[in-house]
This record gives structure tokens, C-alpha cells and sequence, in this order.
């Protein structure tokens, strides 16, 4: 049974089937995790701001 | 090993600021945590901003940091997806935080909510999995520190480690959960910041486009959508992170501290936040990997400050330092708080002392803060390779959590029969499948045989469940005469 499930893990761990990500693609995954992590400061600081006009903070 | 990344001098100049300025702030935000719902809870009643910070920064730890970066190296874009999965862990508990709030608005840890709804039994097997998974995700913390600082700095592994760990313990020991938060907030904006910066300098220096031509290249595996490796591990790292969350007290005393109003949206934003970390340490490594002519790799987890400090000379050194500081202490303060509530509530206050007043809850909490970092420290002494090794190991014990938790929050019919079993033969499959196939399918496997024995038991013997037995979360071991102040009243 190991061997059975060791066999199958091991031929899938050595599969080769591709599907390349494109120039645009890339692209958009690199920006969009730059962007985004850029604008959760903005967001953490005018929710933080926000909360201590409103004395919500604690 | 090429040489630190700091010179010692400014290293140390470093960590003693930090180290000052970390404790005074620590002591600025703990001020006020005179009392019990203060010092364990910070008021109960934290805003959307502090706990969303808090949440983000104690789950970024010194791994999202150094190993994202590793794993984007050695498995290209599946390596950063995968280890995003993470988030889904803070996503998915959003609800649940909302329901736990709802349940037990007294309560103090998951052990409360274990034992009153399944019984000892149930809660029993729950601690031994809850005691194991802090225990080696401190030591893991632990080593991170000492190796990583040694790294950065060249200072021996032991000063590095014990730095981080004293200066953690001291502003957690005065100033408890509020300290903790406050903290928290603070360094997640200083890790996202210097991230950001880090990232944006690599990809304004060399350009998105010339970096993909470069994988396409050098190592066209890595923009490979359909690399089986990494559709394993972004399975396992997705529900490792469902297990780890679901039945950590980490988060279950945040669900306690938060307004009720803003826990849902907290782990959301969260969530989604902490998502965007390791894609950016992931895009980072990616350049190194591109560009095998500009970058020198000996240590493929060193990849992330390799690049920096290469970028940004010994500025990207210090962003580092900066990043991996606020990281490993976000995260330690955390365990360390909130395993010292786990210890106090379920074992102290039931078994010791149940009418232990105010004060002396809080004074054993400090108690255990400081048994626990010294534990830590003596734990990490001497680095091991394999620890991360055992801290994946858990990832078959709390995988089989996730089901018993989910469905005592919301079937009224949940079996604790069925929960006893669900955790104590999902922990053993996935063990038994961690040593004997494949480490990456073990939180699965305990996942999915906890979940048919859960499920199953209770179609096969539903029980009925009193919702308002919950409530009692937090206050039936204490006397009447205790002087607790009123939940949530104080500001």
C-alpha cells in the first residue's frame, strides 16, 4: 500500500505538463503585488486615523 | 557563507535602538493594562485598524520573510502562489471569529470553547495538539532569530536569539495583549514599508519585462502554471494554515479582543493583506533567479537579503534586519501571550486555582510569559535543522482540528464522540502519511479523515447542544465575589 502511494506521488512529483505564464501575466502578478501591498499601508493608516477621530480605537 | 550584511558596529547600534525603543513603546501601549480583560484581552474592544495590523504582522513570520523567497526560488511562480495560500487560513476564519465573539464574549482561549462544548476528553487531545504546535512554533521562531540575525550581522547564533527573545519578553511581560497589539501595529507597517521598497527598487532597476525574459531563459520551470510540485505545496501550505489558525489560541484571543463589530472584516482585510507579502518577497527572489549572472545564491534562503543588500548595499541590509526584526517579534510576543492564557485558563484556573482573582490571573500569566521565553531560549540553544521539519509535522495535527472546530461552532448536532475520534485518528493518519509518503500531503490527509469520522459520527449519532452552555466561556471558574471588571467596560 505504501509502495503503491509512494509510486504515485513520485510520478506525479515527476510530470512535466506545462502551461507557461505570458509576458502580460507576469506582469500583472509582480504589479499587483507591489500595488497591493503599497496600498494596504494607506488603508491600515486611514482606517487607524479614522478610528482615532472617532475614539474607536480601542 | 559570504560575509554579514552589517557591519557589526552599525548591527549593534541597531539592535539596541530597536531594542529601547521597542520596549518604551511597548510600555507606552501597556500602560493602561491594570486589569485582567486589559492585560489578556486589550479591552476587548480593539478597533479595525490595530487588529487588522496585528493579525497581518503575528502571522508574518520569520518564514513568510526567508522561506516565501526560498520557495519562489526553487519552484518559480507556484512557490510564491503557494505559500499566499497561507492567507486563506485568515480568510476563512473571518466567520468564525464572528461566530466565537457571538458565542463567548467572555471567553479567554480555544480551550475554554473545546472543553465546554466536547468535554475533557475532546479537550484533553486538544491540548496535547495545541501544547506541541506552540512548543515547536516558538523553537522555530527561536532558531529563525538566532540564524537569521547571525546572518545579517555576524553576530553568534546564541546572542541573536536570546536578543530577540529577551527584548519580545519584556515589553510583552509589562505590557500584555494591549503592548502586543500595539506593537503589532507598528511593525506591520515597518515590514510592509521596507518590503515595498526593497521590491520596487529591484523591479525599477531591472524591469518586469527584462526579468520574465530572463526565467524564460535561465529557468522556464519557473513560470510553469502547472508544476506538480507546486500545486502540492500550495494545497498543504493552504490547509496546514486552515489547522493552524482554526485551533490556535493566537487567534482565538484575538477573536476575543476585537470589537464584535470589526472581527469579521479584520482577519478579511488581513487576510488579503498578508496575501500581497510573500508575493512581493516572492517577486524579489525572482530576480536573483532571472538573473543568475548578477546575483551569487550559495544559500538559497538567503535569497531575499542576498538581493537587497546586493540592490541597496548596506541600506537593503538594514530593510532586512528592519523586516526580519519586526517579523520574528510580532510573532513571538504573540505566542508567547497567548500560550501563557492557554497554560493559565485551562490548566491554572482549572485545576490550581479556579477562584483566582484578578490580580493573580494576571500575575500568573506574567509568570508563564517569562517560563515560556526562558523554555524557548533553552529549546533553541542549539540549532537544528530538522525543527522546521517537526513544525510541519504538526501540520497532520491540526489539519485534523479543522473539522471537530468548525462544525462545534456551527452544528448543533456535533457528536463529541465523533469529535474525540475525528482528532485522535485524523492526527494518526496524517502522521502515519507525513512519515511514510509524503511530509506535503499530511495536513490533507488528517484534514479529510477527521472530517469523515466528524461528519459521519455525527449523522450516525447526532447529539443535542445547548448554544448559551458557551457563555459561560470565561466566568463559571471564577467566585462571585472576584473582582473582574465588567467585559468590554472599560476605556
Amino acid at each position: 500500500m505504501n509502495s503503491l502511494w509512494s509510486d504515485a506521488s513520485l510520478a506525479l512529483l515527476q510530470s512535466d505538463p506545462e502551461l507557461n505564464v505570458g509576458p502580460a501575466l507576469f506582469a500583472v502578478f509582480v504589479w499587483a503585488g507591489l500595488i497591493g501591498v503599497a496600498v494596504s499601508v494607506l488603508i491600515i493608516l486611514g482606517i487607524f486615523f479614522s478610528e482615532v477621530r472617532r475614539n474607536k480605537v480601542w | 557563507m559570504r560575509d554579514a550584511f552589517l557591519s557589526p558596529g552599525v548591527a549593534w547600534t541597531v539592535l539596541i535602538v530597536f531594542g529601547i525603543g521597542w520596549i518604551a513603546l511597548g510600555f507606552y501601549w501597556g500602560r493602561r493594562a491594570g486589569t485582567t480583560n486589559q492585560y489578556l484581552f486589550a479591552g476587548r474592544n480593539v478597533g479595525l485598524a490595530l487588529a487588522t495590523a496585528t493579525l497581518m504582522a503575528t502571522w508574518v513570520t520569520g518564514n513568510t520573510v526567508m522561506s516565501a523567497p526560498e520557495q519562489a526560488y526553487l519552484l518559480g511562480i507556484w512557490g510564491i502562489v503557494g505559500y499566499s495560500f497561507a492567507g486563506f487560513g485568515l480568510l476563512a476564519f473571518a466567520p468564525l471569529s464572528v461566530r466565537i465573539k457571538k458565542l463567548m464574549p467572555n471567553g479567554f482561549t480555544s480551550g475554554d470553547f473545546v472543553h465546554l462544548r466536547y468535554g475533557r476528553w475532546v479537550w484533553g487531545i486538544f491540548m496535547v495538539i495545541s501544547i506541541f504546535y506552540f512548543l515547536g512554533f516558538l523553537v522555530t521562531q527561536g532558531m529563525a532569530a538566532g540564524l537569521v540575525l547571525q546572518a545579517l550581522t555576524g553576530f553568534p547564533y546564541q546572542v541573536g536569539m536570546v536578543a530577540i527573545v529577551l527584548i519580545t519578553t519584556v515589553y510583552t511581560l509589562f505590557g500584555g495583549m494591549r503592548a502586543v497589539i500595539g506593537m503589532d501595529f507598528i511593525q506591520a507597517l515597518l515590514i510592509i514599508v521596507c518590503l515595498t521598497v526593497v521590491a520596487v527598487w529591484a523591479y525599477a532597476t531591472f524591469g518586469v519585462g527584462e526579468v520574465f525574459r530572463g526565467l524564460q531563459e535561465n529557468e522556464p520551470g519557473a513560470l510553469n502554471l502547472l508544476l506538480p510540485a507546486g500545486l502540492l505545496f500550495a494545497w498543504n501550505t493552504g490547509l496546514f494554515a486552515m489547522g493552524e489558525i482554526f485551533h490556535s489560541n493566537v487567534w482565538w484571543q484575538r477573536s476575543y479582543a476585537s470589537a464584535t463589530e470589526v472581527n469579521f472584516r479584520s482577519f478579511l482585510l488581513s487576510g488579503v493583506i498578508w496575501m500581497s507579502v510573500p508575493v512581493v518577497t516572492g517577486s524579489i527572489a525572482l530576480v536573483a533567479l532571472a538573473l543568475p549572472g548578477r546575483f551569487d545564491i550559495p544559500q538559497v534562503n538567503m535569497t531575499f537579503p542576498i538581493v537587497a543588500a546586493e540592490l541597496l548595499g548596506p541600506v537593503g541590509g538594514l530593510l532586512v534586519f528592519i523586516v526580519v526584526f519586526a517579523a520574528l517579534a510580532s510573532t513571538l510576543s504573540s505566542l508567547l501571550t497567548t500560550s501563557a492564557t492557554l497554560i493559565t485558563e485551562d490548566f491554572y484556573r482549572r485545576f490550581v486555582n479556579p477562584a483566582a482573582p484578578d490580580q493573580r490571573v494576571r500575575n500568573v500569566s506574567r509568570i508563564l510569559v517569562a517560563v515560556l521565553a526562558l523554555l524557548t531560549i533553552a529549546m533553541s540553544w542549539v540549532y537544528i535543522t530538522s525543527v522546521y521539519g517537526v513544525l510541519l509535522l504538526t501540520g497532520a495535527l491540526v489539519g485534523a482540528c479543522v473539522w471537530p472546530i468548525a462544525c462545534g461552532l456551527y452544528w448543533e448536532k456535533a457528536n463529541a464522540n465523533a469529535a474525540f475520534w475525528a482528532l485522535l485518528l485524523g492526527s494518526v493518519a496524517g502522521l502515519t502519511f507525513y512519515f511514510t509518503v509524503s511530509s506535503f500531503a499530511a495536513a490533507l490527509l488528517g484534514l479529510v479523515v477527521s472530517a469523515v469520522i466528524m461528519v459521519g459520527g455525527t449523522l450516525l449519532r447526532p447529539q443535542s447542544f445547548d448554544w448559551s452552555t458557551l457563555a459561560k466561556a470565561g466566568t463559571s471558574a471564577r467566585s462571585e465575589g472576584e473582582t473582574r471588571e465588567h467585559v468590554g467596560g472599560e476605556q
